[in-house]
């Protein structure tokens, strides 16, 4: 009940106790006056049966005069005497007959008594007066009248009395009553008093309580004591505020723990970050310690014995190369899972079969599975399988998932099994990796895709690997559209399922860059004269896909590369990301319209150099090279028109990036002087494997290769280069002496899309060409 | 000759070391693992134990207390070998029983300079 309730009935309950006190004052008013009036009724019988007494006696007396001068006198009565007193005799009747209006039921009976009597009386005295000149004989007595009167004198005594009896019984009753009334006042009143005060007492208590208990409540839980609860004494005010201040606690209480959550979780991250640190230094340091130590001895060795045959030397050199392998497969690793971390992986769409893939990669990993005496097995309904999905990130999936299995196995079989289904109206392939291994348990198996985490801390020991294949693996499979899942029993082996979109169309997948000039290029070969040398690189933001399609194809025609954005936001990472030399930007787009993306462009340092070409259907010529714009163009694009743009704004002496790979000799050196002197930045090397990294991270825009490389080097970088969709790309010059081999040249020729062969006497054409 | 135990799982690091000894003179035996660590100090009496302490089975922490634990040949000198380059890892292997301390990738020649401080150069006349 609310306060407001409580208080409400409380002076409700006063009210009606006055209320009962003035009834019963009315009550008992009522019957005071009604006693009251009777008593008057009595007193004024009273008071009329005296003066009737007195008239009666008066009467009398006289009739007794009359009656003994008729007796003396015989007929001396005169009549008139006679008439006279019948005259009173009438009065008296109608006094006495009067009197009926000071009777009650008490006094009734006395009355018709008197009334009785009196009546005999009169009509005595009435015979009396007419007879007065009678005969003797015929008169009524003096006796006889006497007696008469004195009966009646009786009556009007006894009814004296009744009348009396009814006034002091009527007085007794008034006081009686107002004894009453006056006690019922004041038990009420007193009970009002009471009633007031209690309630008030209990109001007072009941407040004070409860906001002692609130002030008490809210200190502890300011205080901090978060889980305290305030008691609810009440359903009222009190109550409600109470429960909203445990209400609140409650919240506050849970957003403390969610925060403390939080900062538990970063603490985690950030101990498994360290811990990961540890280890990554200790991984680090195992090939290097090797790589080192065996370069060290080999120093010693060839120091010790100048006639040291190079061949004893090549397993020593392959370990160092392994090692060497090894620490960068680690760091490219770290670096992957910094990219993804940053959101700055880019995934590329090629279509590839997918069954072929994964028998490929099962066949690189046997050397691996025999270590451990494992058995790979391959099975599947399916013969081949097109996927659409980024090919290198694909196979880093299932190289780790392979490589775990086979490392955490022994004596026993790694199957790797593939299906199609459909799910939402999309196709699907699903792979599954299954191994007869240590298997992990339910705890491990929980936190085997998180960064930095191996199943413990021992299995690093044991099984060695930084723990972030699968975390890896995991972001990957997301990056791509699908998803992976393990199941595990400890002893048993473990099974990774991964399941991935048949055509990955995710937003954040764009098409690989030049890929349609690829195919052109595999199914009808150019003369490598016509492959232009250093190319244009141009990003179309157009959200029209048609007109998008028309304006690329016809800068591909043009022998540049293309990168295509469908709007605004997607243009603008392609830009930062890629640094295009051109961008052709339609200016009617929905969200970011071309004008804002111009201004986006030109306000940033990244990209404000970059020449930009609007495109519109209207003329905005005007405006648009006021805010910026290199040019011009109206839709629908004239090729010639953007062809003449295009080499406009991107002028050929530009500093473009060659990737040269040949040994140190004085030759390099001129030829590295040379194509400083053209304007390109020059990246030398003579490691093939080198030669690999620096194409993967820079992307140059023309490799020379030299054959004078060991023969096994050229191959597996023309290998390695043309595995990599971005990389294939490239277009690779062979400097060649004038007698390379045909069959060499063959070689080559079926693994790079855009080989051409130089010799190396005829370096001066080469630049020319490069130049154009 | 001076004989040294070896004991480091990673095959590569095992070879290499294991070679470098060799030129030096030493009679090397090898370990790879904490167990034959200890079975081998025990059968081998080599005059010194190279102990990497990422070992599997029984890491190197424990095989140093256990040979240090052993009796006879409980004074052997032991130097500890790990990848881990943090500070109290040193204090975690002198703690273990170990006399010294290197860290991978190992310095060569510092490693030598400790081997002949502790228990002097190996017999001249072996082959370099």
């Amino acid at each position: 009940m609310n306060l407001q309730k409580r208080l409400t009935l409380a002076i409700f309950g006063v009210l009606l106790l006055f209320a009962v006190n003035v009834v019963t004052f009315a009550i008992g008013n009522k019957a005071i006056r009604e006693s009251l009036d009777a008593a008057s009724d009595a007193a004024h019988g009273q008071v009329n049966a005296s003066g009737v007494r007195q008239e009666l006696d008066a009467l009398h007396k006289r009739l007794l005069v009359l009656a003994t001068l008729r007796d003396s006198v015989g007929t001396g009565v005169s009549t008139a005497e006679g008439t006279r007193a019948r005259g009173d005799i009438l009065l008296i009747r109608q006094r006495i007959q009067r009197m009926t209006r000071n009777t009650n039921a008490d006094s009734y009976d006395a009355y018709q008594a008197l009334l009785g009597s009196a009546e005999l009386m009169f009509q005595d005295w009435d015979r009396f007066l007419r007879q007065l000149r009678d005969p003797p004989p015929d008169r009524i007595s003096i006796e006889d009248m006497k007696a008469r009167y004195a009966q009646t004198i009786a009556s009007l005594k006894d009814f004296e009395s009744a009348v009396l009896a009814v006034s002091s019984r009527q007085s007794a009753q008034v006081e009686k009553a107002g004894r009453i009334i006056g006690r019922i006042t004041i038990v009420v009143f007193l009970a009002s008093i009471f009633l007031t005060s209690v309630l008030g007492f209990l109001l007072i208590r009941h407040t004070n309580e409860s906001l002692r208990l609130l002030r008490e409540g809210t200190v502890r839980i300011g205080s901090g004591a978060l889980e305290y609860q305030i008691p609810v004494l009440s359903q009222d005010e009190f109550g409600q505020l109470a429960r909203a201040f445990n209400d609140m606690a409650g919240r506050v209480r849970a957003a403390v723990a969610e925060v403390e959550a939080a900062r538990r979780n970063a603490d985690r991250a950030n101990a498994a970050k360290s811990s990961f640190l540890a280890n990554m230094s200790h991984e680090l340091r195992t090939p290097l310690n090797a790589i080192i130590g065996y370069s060290e001895m080999l120093v010693e060795m060839t120091a010790d014995d100048a006639e040291l045959p190079a061949r004893e030397l090549s397993g020593d050199l392959q370990r160092i190369h392994t090692a060497g392998q090894h620490l960068l497969s680690l760091i490219n690793n770290v670096l992957d899972l910094s990219k993804i971390e940053t959101g700055k992986m880019t995934l590329y769409r090629e279509s590839f079969d997918a069954v072929a893939a994964l028998r490929e990669l099962a066949a690189t990993m046997q050397t691996l599975a025999t270590r451990n005496k494992n058995r790979i097995e391959v099975n599947g309904s399916l013969d081949r399988f097109e996927i659409v999905t980024d090919q290198t990130r694909f196979r880093q999936i299932f190289a780790n998932l392979l490589s775990n299995a086979c490392k955490f196995t022994e004596k026993g079989v790694v199957s790797v099994s593939f299906e199609e289904f459909g799910d939402q109206g999309a196709q699907w392939l699903r792979v599954k990796v299954a191994d007869t291994g240590i298997g992990m348990e339910r705890e491990q198996l929980a936190a085997i895709f998180d960064a930095f985490v191996q199943a413990d801390s021992s299995t690093t020991k044991k099984y060695g690997g930084t723990g972030l294949g699968l975390a890896l693996s995991r972001q990957f499979c997301t990056l791509l559209g699908g998803r992976i899942r393990a199941e595990s029993e400890p002893g048993k082996g473990s099974v990774f399922t991964v399941e991935l979109p048949l055509d990955a169309l995710a937003a954040s997948i764009q098409a690989a860059p030049a890929s349609e000039p690829d195919r052109a290029a595999e199914t009808e070969p150019a003369p490598p004269v016509e492959t232009p040398g250093a190319v244009s690189n141009v990003l179309v933001i157009d959200d029209d896909a048609d007109a998008r399609e028309l304006t690329a194809r016809a800068l591909r025609q043009e022998g540049c590369h293309v990168w295509l954005a469908e709007g605004g936001k997607q243009g603008l990472r392609l830009a930062r990301e890629h640094r295009p030399d051109l961008i052709v930007l339609d200016l009617s787009m929905p969200e970011m319209d071309g004008w804002e993306v111009l201004s986006v462009l030109k306000d940033n340092v990244e990209t404000r150099d970059i020449p930009v070409v609007l495109q519109s259907m209207h003329d905005a010529r005007d405006e648009g090279l006021q805010r910026g714009a290199a040019e011009f163009i109206e839709k629908p694009v004239n090729r010639r028109r953007l062809a003449e743009t295009l080499s406009r704004l991107t002028p050929r002496d530009r500093s473009g990036h060659v990737l040269l790979i040949e040994t140190a000799s004085r030759m390099r050196d001129e030829l590295i002087a040379e194509l400083g002197s053209e304007g390109w930045y020059v990246s030398v090397t003579e490691q093939a494997s080198e030669a690999l990294a620096i194409a993967r991270q820079h992307q140059p825009d023309l490799i020379l290769l030299s054959l004078e490389l060991p023969s096994e080097d050229v191959f597996s970088l023309s290998e390695e280069l043309s595995r990599h969709q971005q990389l294939r790309r490239i277009p690779v010059y062979v400097l060649a002496g004038a007698e390379m081999e045909s069959d060499t040249a063959r070689r080559l020729e079926s693994r790079l899309d855009k080989l051409v062969v130089q010799p190396r006497a005829d370096i001066a054409s080469l630049l020319d060409r490069v130049a154009r | 000759m001076k004989r040294i135990l070896l004991v480091e799982d990673n095959e590569m690091n095992r070879d290499m070391l294991s070679r470098r000894l060799a030129r030096r003179g030493y009679d090397v035996v090898l370990a790879i693992d904490g167990e034959q660590a200890v079975t081998l100090t025990r059968l081998g009496r080599p005059d010194l134990v190279l102990l990497d302490m990422d070992l599997p089975i029984k890491d190197g922490w424990s095989a140093a207390r256990e040979i240090r634990a052993s009796g006879e040949y409980a004074s052997v000198p032991i130097i500890a070998l790990t990848a881990h380059a943090m500070s109290d890892d040193r204090a975690r292997a002198i703690e273990a029983g170990c006399n010294d301390y290197e860290t991978k990738p190992l310095d060569f020649a510092r490693l030598v300079s400790k081997i002949e401080a502790l228990i002097g150069p190996a017999n001249a006349g072996a082959p370099r």
